[in-house]
Formats: C-alpha cells, structure tokens, sequence
C-alpha cells in the first residue's frame, strides 16, 4: 500500500490493522455478549411457559454467544502474547 | 562510578514515573466498572492492579518502540534519559496540579525527545519513529475507540432492546467483569512497556545492552510492580471520592465502552504503538454515550483530549529539554546534577501532592 506523502513515514498497513481489528473485536464481542444475554432471558421465559424447543434453543443462543466471546476473549490473549 | 549512580537515579525515577502513571489512570480503569455496579469498589481496584501487573508480561513490542523507535540510542546518554523523564513528571505535575489535560505516555515521550534534541541535537530524534509510531495513532486511537464503542453499542441496544432491565443489567454487569479486566490487562501492557523502554533505553545508553535489546527480566517485573501498586494506591482515593464525579452510564454502554477501549488499546500494543491509554478509554467511554444520546456527552473533555494531543508532546519536550540544560551544567557525566535535580524534584512533588490532595483528586475519564 503506498499513500502520497507520509506513506513511507506512517505505518499505515499497521495503523489499518489496529482499525480493522479493534472495530472487529470490540463490535463483534459485544453482539456475542448481546445474543447471550438474549439467549438466556428468552430460555428462562421458555422455560417458564414450559416450552421446551424455545428453551433449548434459546439455551443454545445462550452458549454460543458466551463460547464467541470467551473464544474472542482467548484468541485475542494468545495473539498479544505471540511475537510476529 | 558516577554514571552507576545516573543508571540508578534513572531507574528509581522511572519506576516512580511507572508508579504514577498507575495511580492517575486507576479512575479511568475502573470507574465504569463501579459505576455499573458491577464490581465493588475494592474488588475492582484489586482486579484491576492484578490485571495491571499480569497485562505488563503480555508484550514487548511497545518497550522495543520507546526504547530504539523514537530516540537514537547510540546518542542518547543516561543523563538525556534522566532528563527526559524530569521533564515528563514534571509537566505531568504541572497539568495534574492545575487540573489541565495531559497524557503521562506523551509526556514521557516528549521529555526524553527534548533533552535528546538539546543534547545531540536533531540527529538524535527520530522523526519518523515520532510521526509514524507516536503522533498518527495518538490521533487515530480516541476517534477509533469512539467509532467502535458508538457502533457496539447500537447493536447492543438493538439485540437486547425489549428484554427486561434487570435481566440484561446483570448479563452485561458478569460481561463487565471480563472486559473491565481485557481493560486493565491492556492498560498494563501498554503503559507498563513504557517505563520498559525508558529503562532499557538508559541501559542501552549505559553500555549495559546492546542496542536493540529486549527488556531484562528485572525490568519487566519491576515496572509490573510499579504499576500495579500505582494503581492499588490509588484507587483507594477513588475509593472515597466516589459519588461525587463519576460516569452516569447504563451497564450495557459500560460493557461496550470497556470492551472498545481494551480493543484498541490490545491491537496497538501489539503492533508496538505506544497510546494514551486516557485518550482511547475517555474516546470509549464518548462513543459508548454519544451513541445513546449525543447531549449526554461533555463535549468539553473531546476538546480537552484534542488540546492535551496537541500541547502535551512538545511542552514536555520543552521541559525535558531545559531540565538537560540545566543538568548538564554539572557536566554530562556528573552525577551531582540529576542527584541536585532528583532531590529538588521529589521536595517539589512531595508539596505539589500535600496541597492537590487536601483539595481532593481530579477524574480525568470522560463523562457520559
């Protein structure tokens, strides 16, 4: 990538890359902590009505939400403390 | 024999640097969390210095940055390193005296690019490390932290928008507890690498590294310490203070503020940018609430975050450089001038935090 005048002065590739990620990471880990908390209030609704295709797939929304944002949460560790 | 002692000086006062640098930001670590509710106020500052210390193993690539990226340091002394880091402190004190915004990293930054620039002259200052890996990602960090955590934060509220309070308050207050934690882990690493880099820039000066070198171990764990105490120590201010000035935010806008500013804070420390961690929490924390309504911001801390991005750089670098002139009077090798200025420094802070304290602390975090 080369861009006019402080091209070769800014890292712009690694400016990009801090954008895309952190815009990425912190979007993303926020909708899969949005979709677990909306998981389990719907599961615990469902449960409650004792419907049981809700409830379990409410509870899956549940897990899926909290496993992508642990996953994010773990992958973002392992890439901090990995030297390129 | 004279140059240990300068080494030693240069250590101390760095990992007094480190330790201040710790016990300013502790407000803008946890604030959110305690405002939320989602942890109590000791639990969060316990967190959050534990955190601090761990986030300081995470990386080096900020330390390797501050120490061979901005300043070349086969000119530098530890006498310029010394000088720098006065100079520094001192702005610091100045702002945090008169309640002016600032950023310790930039300070940092800009003394020890002073007094090299006294010292050896513009040879010694490397433009492009300053432009490249300093000026540009300062800008880029507080606008990008805002963008992410506005943007979150819609889609938060639109995903969790007809469920009941209480049940989506205590989800995202169990999520604060993670990312209130991604937050001091990126603090640590980002802010604790810099006192990293000043020290092993000293070393390097000393002939005890090579140049290029890595952090020593000693360096990594004391500057670890040095941070995390900071922000153990002062957080039992925020501790007592609490009520009066802290952010007005809901726990779903708290979750997105934490989680947007550890994002950015994360991914610039590990390409090796060192950040105003102030800036890029208090641009999260603006994003998190502007989102939600823009009249709930005080727009009067964006304008003071822009003034403090343009001031803070070259006023420290001001400072740092005077205080090298005035050392280097002594002689640059003469361990009677930074000894003759280190004891003046610690009598001026030491009358400088007597009479702030009794006037009470100063929250530097955006409110939202």
């Amino acid at each position: 990538m080369r861009l006019p005048i402080a091209g070769e002065i800014v890292e712009w590739d690694l400016i990009l890359q801090v954008i895309y990620v952190a815009l990425g990471a912190g979007v993303a880990v926020t909708i899969a902590v949005s979709f677990a908390i909306l998981g389990a209030t719907r599961a615990a609704d469902a449960r409650r009505d004792g419907d049981t295709i809700d409830t379990v797939i409410y509870g899956a929304l549940f897990l899926l939400g909290l496993g992508a944002c642990l996953a994010a949460v773990v992958l973002g560790i392992v890439v901090m403390t990995s030297k390129d | 024999m004279e140059g240990d002692v300068i080494l030693v000086i240069v250590v101390g006062t760095a990992l007094a640097f480190d330790f201040t640098n710790g016990f300013h930001d502790t407000a803008n670590v946890v604030a959110t969390s305690i405002s939320t509710r989602a942890m109590a106020p000791r639990v969060a500052v316990g967190y959050a210095a534990i955190l601090n210390f761990v986030g300081a193993f995470l990386s080096l690539a900020v330390a390797a940055t501050v120490a061979s990226g901005i300043v070349e340091a086969d000119l530098v002394t530890p006498t310029v390193v010394f000088a720098g880091l006065v100079g520094a402190i001192s702005w610091n004190l100045i702002t945090w005296y008169y309640g002016l915004p600032s950023s310790s990293s930039h300070a940092l930054i800009g003394g020890v690019v002073g007094s090299a620039f006294v010292a050896e002259g513009a040879d010694a200052v490397l433009g492009e490390g300053l432009l490249g890996k300093v000026a540009v990602p300062a800008l880029v960090a507080p606008v990008l932290a805002f963008t992410t955590a506005a943007i979150a934060i819609l889609f938060a509220y639109r995903i969790i928008g007809r469920q009941s309070p209480g049940t989506v308050n205590r989800g995202f207050r169990v999520g604060q507890i993670a990312s209130g934690g991604m937050l001091a882990l990126a603090h640590g690493t980002n802010d604790a690498q810099k006192t990293m880099g000043v020290i092993t820039l000293a070393l390097i000066a000393h002939g005890d590294l090579a140049g290029g070198s890595d952090p020593p171990t000693w360096v990594i764990v004391t500057s670890a310490t040095a941070i995390a105490l900071g922000t153990y120590v002062g957080g039992w201010r925020i501790i007592r203070t609490m009520g009066s000035r802290i952010i007005k935010m809901d726990t779903a806008q708290g979750f997105a503020a934490q989680g947007s500013g550890a994002a950015v804070i994360l991914a610039a420390s590990h390409v090796g940018f060192p950040l105003s961690t102030t800036h890029t929490i208090s641009g999260a924390v603006m994003g998190a609430g502007a989102a939600k309504r823009v009249s709930a911001v005080r727009w009067g801390v964006a304008g003071n975050i822009v003034i403090a991005w343009v001031l803070t750089i070259p006023a420290a670098a001001v400072v740092g450089g005077g205080i090298y002139a005035i050392v280097s009077v002594f002689g640059e090798d003469s361990a009677v001038g930074p000894i003759i200025v280190a004891a003046i420094g610690l009598a001026l802070s030491a009358w400088a935090f007597a009479r702030r304290l009794r006037r009470g602390p100063t929250l530097t975090t955006a409110e939202a």
